[in-house]
């Protein structure tokens, strides 16, 4: 047949045939060989060869991924740490708003809110007019918030050496808008100063502007809360207080004079034991015996006016502190008395 | 214990067995990410969040093939996703003008390197480079699969591995020569 034949004629023919390889061709064998020796060289060199981890890896493993911390256990941490926090910013605030008090500045709690917001402006302002006044009592006063106080206390220093209008004059003025006379506008900036250094002690930080005005109305009511077991007044509104520790009697006090229309008697207590000699400080003489309801009741119209500070309308300081209009503040230390009138 | 014993005891969680499993292939796995990551944080990096991987993935293996090849491929896309956070892998696929005096006397598989040796040696290469030499000479991929892994193209993929091969060629001649 002849696709046997065929068959024979190509194995004949092929079979055995040898045809040499180009040269080409065996260049590339040999790169391919070449390629092959190196690529095993490293295979074998390398496989089964193991590098020592540190011990941190398996603990890192561990900790993040094999058996992270429960998210229960961080919400708690959470609500702790933030409630650590208000208590903290209250204690603070209480603080600072006694400091910043003594300076007869009404309504020095109101607006920690505000105040902090507005202490680039305000402290600027105060630092200002800070070299012409004279500074009486501040060596006196060793007092570790001494920088922040610094306003506050210089403010204090000008009103008692002024006259009464004078005093009443600027007063006025920062009951009925702030600034409104240029001899005034130190004064009303150093309060707004003494009320953002207390602000930015409370605050603590400027992103809680909205949370201060709920912390000055918690550390009143905290403080409202405290005075209950010793029984005595404590003055919440620090208006017309000025606070001096009790290490240091410190004649840096509100001088204010004496008016027998009204008389609010108020004692701020620094420690447990009531029987303190002239730990205190100012009191505002009312006629009131019972303040603590009263002054309870005046959160109200604290708030309120707080949102008129907040809001730039007109602040009644008399609406705020829960005092008449004309209001005698009396200090009280060692054997001295220093008393003012001054009006709401 | 047995491979599927501590697979199944891994798989419910019990500690002890999780580290043994830990012990046995971390070593061999952070050989295999310092393969791919020149700095020693990288790689230990790519060693932990592979074993997370793995750890996590546990319940996807089918116990048909090796356990070890399977540890092994999570943790090359560990080290490939490694690299990509620290360097666009697609910028290191450069051509790296060399000279062009190809080696004369070919690497032997007589020539004793240890194993830190050839590892600094990878660690020379440009990332382009050494990432293909890896996948095709040491993990057995394809040009296709290397083009996807990285998204290069096949072409390149070639190109990166003859270059990475003779590049080699010539630091490993130095070596020989110089002892």
């Amino acid at each position: 047949m002849p696709s046997d034949n065929l068959d024979d004629l190509f194995r004949q023919h092929l079979g055995g045939h040898a045809t040499p390889p180009g040269a080409d061709l065996q260049r590339r064998l040999a790169e391919l060989a070449e390629a092959e020796r190196l690529d095993s060289l490293f295979r074998t060199g390398l496989e089964g060869h193991a590098s020592q981890p540190r011990r941190a890896v398996w603990e890192r493993l561990e900790d993040e991924h094999l058996h992270p911390t429960p998210r229960r256990r961080r919400v708690v941490a959470w609500w702790q740490l933030s409630a650590a926090a208000v208590l903290l910013l209250s204690l603070l605030a209480g603080g600072l708003l006694w400091q910043s008090g003594r300076g007869a500045q009404p309504g020095g709690g109101l607006a920690t809110g505000r105040a902090a917001t507005q202490l680039p402006t305000g402290t600027t302002a105060s630092r200002s007019q800070l070299p012409t006044m004279e500074a009486e009592t501040t060596a006196a006063h060793p007092n570790d918030v001494a920088s922040t106080n610094t306003p506050a206390k210089e403010s204090i220093t000008r009103i008692s050496p002024n006259s009464l209008e004078k005093n009443k004059k600027s007063l006025a003025s920062q009951a009925t808008a702030p600034s409104t006379s240029p001899s005034s506008t130190p004064i009303a900036t150093t309060t707004r100063a003494g009320r953002a250094a207390t602000a930015t002690r409370a605050a603590s930080s400027r992103r809680l502007p909205s949370r201060a005005l709920d912390t000055a109305a918690g550390q009143l009511a905290s403080n409202g809360g405290r005075k209950s077991p010793a029984g005595q007044p404590i003055l919440t509104t620090t208006s017309t207080t000025a606070i001096a520790p009790a290490s240091t009697p410190s004649p840096a006090l509100v001088a204010t004079m004496t008016n027998p229309s009204e008389v609010v008697e108020v004692e701020v207590r620094r420690g447990p034991a009531p029987a303190q000699p002239a730990v205190v400080l100012a009191s505002v003489a009312t006629t009131e015996p019972t303040a603590s309801p009263r002054r309870r009741l005046r959160l109200g119209g604290l708030l309120r006016q707080a949102d008129h500070l907040v809001h730039g309308e007109p602040v009644s300081l008399a609406e705020a502190t829960g005092l008449a209009q004309t209001v005698t503040v009396q200090a009280r230390l060692g054997g001295r008395t220093l008393s003012r009138t001054i009006q709401l | 214990m047995t491979e599927p014993d501590l697979i199944a005891a891994c798989l419910r969680g019990e500690p002890r067995a999780q580290r043994q499993l830990y012990n046995q292939f971390a070593g061999l796995m952070l050989t295999v990410c310092r393969r791919y990551l020149k700095r020693p944080e990288d790689a230990e990096e790519a060693l932990l969040l592979g074993f997370a991987q793995v750890f996590r993935a546990l319940p996807t293996f089918r116990q048909e093939g090796s356990f070890e090849g399977w540890i092994r491929r999570i943790m090359v896309n560990q080290a490939l996703m490694e690299l990509r956070r620290r360097e666009p892998l697609h910028l290191s696929f450069e051509d790296f003008a060399q000279p062009e005096n190809l080696a004369t006397t070919p690497a032997t598989a007589d020539t004793q390197l240890q194993a830190e040796e050839l590892l600094a040696l990878l660690q020379t290469l440009p990332t382009g480079y050494r990432t293909v030499f890896n996948l095709y000479a040491l993990e057995g991929y394809s040009h296709p699969e290397i083009a996807e892994a990285l998204g290069i193209t096949e072409g390149t993929s070639k190109s990166q591995l003859s270059k990475a091969r003779a590049m080699l060629q010539r630091k490993l001649q130095v070596l020989t020569v110089t002892g």
